[in-house]
């Protein structure tokens, strides 16, 4: 497996009246070939402008990329003309975005636009372009395609929308997908089947693919890798198996906490309600972020470095990154803080009971 | 065993919503969409009854009408229903109903003389009079407009959308004291208090009093909800899909808040919500539908554990669960969700069940028990 994407410092503001909004600020992934990459975090913290960065659809004004490389097979995205980027969207890199509707043309038919892409990208001709588009639709798992090719958006459901978009992200063969929430607006079974579909596709085309969600069941079911986003930085870097089994960074295990988890007792052995674990507070406003670790005001494990350098994005174990002080050698070696080995050990769901025996302990 | 006898809060039976719906966008013919389609169920006080099903097996409308803000087309909803009331009125309700497919029956036949239609006809009104006369100190739906109003003070309901359902031009005191004012109480001085209570109550500053809603975010504003739905004092609370549309934190703050609300005040929730694990953490009873019809209910453990109805048994395989290591077979559910305006006959699931028999497809399964404690509507039930 070579390495498809490859980004480098990455940081992408807002520059409006008066103060500039932080949103990307940066950040160095990548991704590899046939790789399935998943995205999380809290609203706002910069999911969205990450992809668009790399497809080089921030709104500008007043978005700008102000530094960094975005190295796709070898070239930087960022230094290539609009009209060679032009071509990387339509052949190479395609996107799926939230909300269907909105990235649809409401006056044309599904088959035009299917069409029209397939005749842009890869040169078909119109006749040609249509036979495409009809078993682009039967892909989808769109039945009658040749129907609905005359149909306009409005009159799909926002289930069958969604598998037009992904038709269109699908027509040009792309290397990778990028989907940000593409099941969100979905009902369940319908998402599932989304879903599905894209993984199927996935590996027929060792496609890779980068999921944006924050939805921690989606990642968990259909990701290789997650990476954990906070206020315009990646906190932690992993494989899905091992995030979930034992997140490492505070914000993660948080995150982790506080979703209901099957299966699990609701009472406790005095008949008392079970609660979530809730992060407390909100995220640091992106105009200006604290000094130090921008976790570090909700953090409940936060000690007095935390407050006055940003910790590092690290490598802590095979394949795992954080950019958290507890896992530095210093804090690691002395033992007046608590030590991640001894944090680690609560992984997951049993790090979720520790949470809650913690907090019932501290109430007594 | 001596357990307290778990009481009764609300009994639903036979509750039909239909919606005229037009055939085509320029026809003028007009065609009834089954919304809810002959539902019961009964809730306990204090406890959680969780709502799922697919996009539009009609669990809003459930819940609308349990708010009384959908006028249902026929059924009881009784509150503080009381055991004699509702035999009697079943008695009468079960006739007129056997009256209603006779009348049905005899139209398609048309082998009955004018007379003999309006001679059935005036026993079906009878019927209903009588039973409505009978319902009208407990059902919602034959109570008369002063009774009801009483009533509704009993049953509030939380809405999805925080963004929508706050008036955006109104102050954040007026929204939550809107509901006492309306019903006269708590007036002046006391209202304000009454307002600061419930503000503290689901942790908002007292300072929110003044401010308009978009102020706040998505979960303030479902605070805004709750405690506009606490105001009158509720005994029960329909939670139409409270925290869909909120973020994962957020999310747990808000489900945080609603158990403890729960617990401190007796409510009782009737909770409807699409995301399952969601569903399970806070309910107790769980109540899954499907095309307008309830197809199962059961504990929640016992609908994770054991899913007994082939519906149910599809739909949770279908859903995905946030824990890379759960692996659940996936039970493929073929095709969309036939048209509610045109369902199946029979068992409106036979054409996406892997056990459809002949009799499926002829007769509506009715809900009834099944192995442990789960109630099914399902003529072949699939062994475990
Ligand atoms: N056009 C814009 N002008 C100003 N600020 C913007 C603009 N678009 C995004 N931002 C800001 O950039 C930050 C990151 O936004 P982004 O859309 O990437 O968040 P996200 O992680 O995708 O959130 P969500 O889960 O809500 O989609 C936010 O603080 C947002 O307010
Ligand atoms: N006011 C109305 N007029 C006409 N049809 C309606 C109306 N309200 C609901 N319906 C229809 O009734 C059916 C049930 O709708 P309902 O909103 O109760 O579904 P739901 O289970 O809440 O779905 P969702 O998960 O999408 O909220 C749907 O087919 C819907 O289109
Ligand atoms: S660096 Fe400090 S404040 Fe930041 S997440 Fe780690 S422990 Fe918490
Ligand atoms: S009644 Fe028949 S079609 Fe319906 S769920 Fe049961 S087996 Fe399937
Ligand atoms: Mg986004
Ligand atoms: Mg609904």
């Amino acid at each position: 497996m070579g390495t498809l994407l490859d980004i480098q410092e990455l940081r992408t503001y807002f520059f409006l009246p008066g103060y500039a909004v932080r949103a990307v600020d940066g950040i160095s992934f990548t991704v590899q070939e046939g790789e399935t990459l998943g995205i999380v975090g809290e609203s706002g913290c910069g999911k969205s402008q990450t992809s668009m960065s790399i497809m080089r659809l921030v709104p500008d004004p007043p978005g700008k990329i102000i530094q960094g490389s975005i190295n796709f097979e070898g070239r930087d995205l960022l230094k290539i003309s609009e009209e060679e980027m032009r071509s990387v969207r339509g052949n190479d890199i395609s996107m799926i975005f939230q909300e269907p509707m909105t990235s649809l043309n409401p006056v044309l038919t599904i088959g035009f636009q299917i069409a029209e892409v397939l005749m842009l990208h890869r040169g078909l001709s119109l006749l040609e372009a249509q036979k495409e588009a009809a078993s682009l639709l039967s892909m989808v798992g769109i039945s009658d395609s040749e129907e609905r090719l005359k149909e306009y958006p409005f009159q799909l459901s926002g289930g069958l929308r969604q598998r037009v978009m992904i038709a269109i992200a699908m027509a040009c063969q792309p290397k990778l997908l990028i989907a940000d929430e593409p099941t969100t607006a979905l009902d369940v079974t319908i998402q599932a089947q989304i879903l599905r579909l894209i993984r199927k596709l996935q590996d027929e085309r060792n496609m890779a693919t980068m999921f944006i969600t924050h939805d921690l069941a989606v990642i968990a079911n259909f990701t290789q890798r997650v990476i954990v986003m906070y206020a315009g930085v990646i906190v932690e870097d992993s494989p899905v198996l091992s995030l979930f089994r034992k997140p490492l960074h505070p914000y993660s295990q948080g995150l982790l906490g506080s979703i209901p988890v099957l299966n699990e007792a609701k009472r406790t052995d005095q008949g008392q309600r079970r609660h979530l674990y809730t992060i407390p507070g909100s995220l640091p406003d992106p105009k200006r972020f604290p000094k130090g670790c921008r976790f570090a005001s909700r953090c409940p494990k936060a000690m007095k470095q935390c407050w006055e350098a940003e910790p590092e994005l690290v490598e802590v174990e095979d394949g795992r990154k954080v950019r958290c002080f507890l896992y530095s050698p210093e804090v690691r070696t002395n033992p007046t803080v608590s030590s991640p080995e001894v944090l680690a050990q609560f992984g997951g769901k049993t790090w979720k009971a520790e949470v809650q025996r913690r907090e019932k302990a501290a109430k007594q | 065993m001596n357990q307290p006898q778990k009481e009764t809060i609300l009994k639903v039976q036979r509750l039909k919503k239909y919606f005229p719906v037009k055939a085509g966008a320029f026809s003028t013919k007009n065609l009834i969409l089954k919304a809810v389609d002959e539902v019961s169920f009964d809730m306990y006080r204090g406890e959680t009854l969780g709502l799922v099903g697919e996009s539009g097996c009609g669990k809003t409308t459930i819940g609308r009408c349990v708010a009384r803000l959908y006028q249902p087309d026929e059924g009881r909803i009784y509150l503080h229903p009381q055991q004699s009331i509702v035999e009697t009125v079943d008695l009468l309700d079960l006739e007129r109903l056997s009256l209603v497919e006779e009348l049905e029956q005899t139209r398609i036949g048309g082998v009955v003389t004018k007379k003999g239609l309006a001679d059935l006809q005036k026993k079906i009104t009878n019927l209903k009079t009588q039973a409505d006369e009978a319902a009208k100190t407990t059902d919602l739906l034959s109570m008369d407009t002063r009774a009801l109003k009483e009533a509704r003070k009993s049953v509030q309901m939380i809405f999805q959308d925080p963004w929508a359902s706050l008036n955006p031009h109104m102050i954040v005191k007026d929204i939550i004291g809107e509901g006492p004012k309306e019903y006269g109480i708590q007036r002046g001085m006391n209202l304000d208090r009454w307002v600061m209570e419930l503000l503290d109550r689901v942790g908002l500053p007292a300072a929110a009093a003044n401010r308009y809603p978009h102020e706040f975010s998505g979960g303030q504003r479902q605070r805004i909800c709750i405690a506009r739905a606490l105001a009158l004092t509720p005994q029960l609370v329909v939670c139409d899909e409270p925290v869909s549309a909120l973020d994962v934190s957020i999310q747990a703050q808000v489900l945080n808040l609603l158990i403890s609300l729960q617990e401190d005040f007796g409510l009782t929730f009737l909770f409807i919500a699409h995301d399952l694990s969601v569903v399970e953490f806070i309910s107790d009873r769980m109540m899954v539908m499907y095309l307008g019809r309830a197809v199962e209910t059961s504990n929640s453990e016992q609908l994770y554990g054991n899913p007994r109805h082939p519906y149910t048994q599809s739909l949770l395989s279908a859903v995905p669960v946030a824990d890379p290591e759960y692996k659940s077979e996936e039970i493929l559910l073929e095709g969309d969700v036939p048209s509610p305006v045109n369902p199946p006959s029979g068992c409106t699931f036979h054409t996406r069940c892997r056990y459809k028999t002949e009799i499926c497809t002829q007769v509506r399964p009715i809900l009834e028990k099944d192995k442990n404690g789960h109630k099914i509507a399902c003529h072949n039930p699939p062994n475990d």
